[in-house]
């Protein structure tokens, strides 16, 4: 029996989120305290925080079309 | 700034405030979801400023100013990183609270933990730690208010009268008309946060550096070298990491966007707004480090700025400092009021008439505006413990909020279990000032707290309900998100 849910609760783009998300999760920290640490973080913090946000803007794109609004559920 | 112009500008700030109070009141409708969750049919553009108001306390404008006018560009890591994380969970979870929400009525976020682990005592501890943690937190908003008040004026309004002021703002925006008057408040506020802080670039960029401002910020090469520790920036990260589902105040906005679509806006919004306010606060800070440097006190570098520019700006400034503060502490009470009269005071009383319900939770409103207001006058070193530790013992909620949506084995009692082991052991770590290894509390609480949850979930049975629980809310976030 699989008892996590998040298998099967999550949808395809769900799931190629949360791997960006810990790709981003590394990256976010290992470069700025590694290669960066004397000189560049400034513009890499900002790039790869725009990167994530601009990511959100795509991934969630199939929900703008969706305006209609909704009663409880019964 | 003189006494009377400071007073003016409030004046000012309040009445407008109080207009969109009044006109929301018009439109206050009964109950608990009309009153708490403004029957949940807020627009995208409200939702997503309430959002970013809410989130961004008086911490940005001084705090995080004070950060990196000492420490440099550490904080922009730290703080970039929260804004990231937040965005990344709030595509995975912000449906899922929307859905539950729906499905079973929901108003506070620890009602989705006693709905899905069958127990109120999951909600109850989960509304409890929330108190405890909270109420310091919402304190230093006032104290922050009170503080800035007497520096800006030279003593002529007092420490506490400025409290005053903030609490009794603070009081009338929640009490009037519940979320309605608080979300159009914040959207004010919002937009006089973010107006601020770019007529305050405008003038450090053209008055205060003529020479040019990115030339100077460069000359401060040791403020663009990351000097923060890992250790350091691990613990102060993590538990903010996770804000966006372990922070009542912002979990229950996530029950309130009239659509789908308005749900997207807020996210979309709230980056937006994030983005650009991180990086002005982070400009900030560069800049007095570069103007001003050798400061004894770094959180004083935003009001030695706003003492070399004119006077109209820096008032506005600071009245955008003041509805940061105010607009989270209002969230906040609202939140807080409604989580002890739905999650407590429903708990012990199940049989209680909404009616009732909702007038104890509008009691506790100034009950708890005051409790912040005393304790933030007791002025204790406690206080800053306790406000540090808020984020920190609010992530003792993670486990049971992981579980409750992705695990079917999770259970009541290993909810219970993980927030009040995680809760004390982060609670006695920050009052020792123990950092184990060289981390900080919140890492080693959640290692316990989510090995505590495990083993307890496993040991013990998980409720009947659980796949129809999940199931719906499946179904729902796919049919109506992904399909």
């Amino acid at each position: 029996m699989n008892t996590f849910a998040g298998g099967e609760a999550l949808t395809r783009k769900e799931k190629l989120w949360v791997l960006f998300s810990l790709l981003y999760g590394i990256v976010n920290v290992a470069v700025p305290f590694t290669i960066l640490r004397k000189a560049g973080s400034f513009a890499f913090w900002n790039l790869i925080t725009a990167a994530v946000l601009l990511a959100g803007v795509w991934v969630t794109s199939g929900w703008a079309g969706k305006t209609d609004h909704e009663g409880e559920a019964r | 700034m003189s006494r009377t112009l400071i007073l003016a500008g409030i004046a000012l700030w309040f009445t407008l405030g109080s207009l969109l109070s009044w006109h929301a009141r018009r439109n206050l409708g009964k109950g608990m979801i009309e009153y708490f969750l403004a029957d949940r049919k807020v627009g995208g553009f409200i939702s997503a400023m309430t959002y970013s108001a809410t989130t961004y306390s008086a911490f940005m404008m001084v705090g995080l100013v004070g950060l990196t006018y000492s420490s440099g560009i550490g904080s922009l890591g730290f703080e970039m990183t929260y804004l990231a994380a937040t965005v990344i969970l709030m595509v995975i979870f912000a449906p899922r609270y929307w859905a539950a929400g729906r499905i079973y009525r929901l108003v506070t976020p620890s009602e989705l933990l006693s709905k899905r682990y069958g127990s109120p005592s999951a909600g109850a501890v989960s509304a409890v730690l929330c108190l405890v943690m909270l109420i310091p937190y919402a304190s230093v908003q006032l104290m922050g208010t009170g503080y800035l008040l007497e520096i800006l004026s030279g003593g002529a309004i007092s420490f506490t009268a400025g409290m005053i002021i903030a609490a009794g703002v603070s009081f009338v925006f929640s009490w009037w008309a519940g979320l309605r008057s608080v979300a159009l408040t914040d959207a004010f506020q919002a937009v006089i946060m973010l107006a601020a802080s770019l007529l305050l670039l405008g003038f450090i960029a053209f008055a205060l550096f003529p020479e040019g401002l990115p030339g100077a910020l460069l000359a401060r090469r040791d403020l663009l070298e990351v000097s923060w520790s890992f250790p350091l920036f691990l613990g102060m990260t993590l538990p903010w990491a996770f804000f966006a589902v372990t922070n009542p105040q912002v979990v229950q906005r996530l029950y309130i966007p009239s659509s789908v679509g308005n749900l997207r806006k807020m996210i979309l919004g709230f980056s937006a707004f994030g983005f650009v306010y991180t990086v002005l606060c982070v400009v900030f800070g560069l800049a007095a480090a570069a103007k001003m440097p050798g400061l004894e006190k770094a959180d004083n570098a935003m009001a030695m700025l706003l003492s070399s520019v004119p006077a109209p700006l820096a008032l506005v400034v600071f009245l955008s400092i003041m509805a940061a503060a105010v607009s989270t502490m209002n969230s906040i009470i609202l939140t807080l009021s409604s989580m002890f009269g739905r999650d407590v005071v429903k708990a012990l009383l199940p049989d209680i008439s909404e009616e009732s319900e909702l007038r104890i939770c509008r009691l506790l409103i100034p009950i708890i505006t005051i409790a912040c207001f005393f304790f933030a006058r007791m002025q204790l070193g406690l206080i800053a413990v306790l406000s540090a530790m808020a984020s920190g013992g609010l992530l003792m909620q993670l486990p049971a909020t992981l579980g409750a949506f992705f695990w079917k084995k999770a259970t009541a009692a290993g909810a219970v279990s993980s927030m009040v082991v995680g809760g004390l052991a982060v609670g006695f770590m920050y009052v020792e000032g123990m950092k184990p290894l060289g981390h900080w509390p919140p890492l080693w609480g959640i290692l316990l707290s989510g090995a505590v949850f495990i083993a307890v979930s496993l040991a013990t049975k998980p409720p009947l309900d659980t796949d129809r629980f999940l199931s719906s809310v499946e179904c729902f976030v796919k049919e109506r998100f992904w399909s």
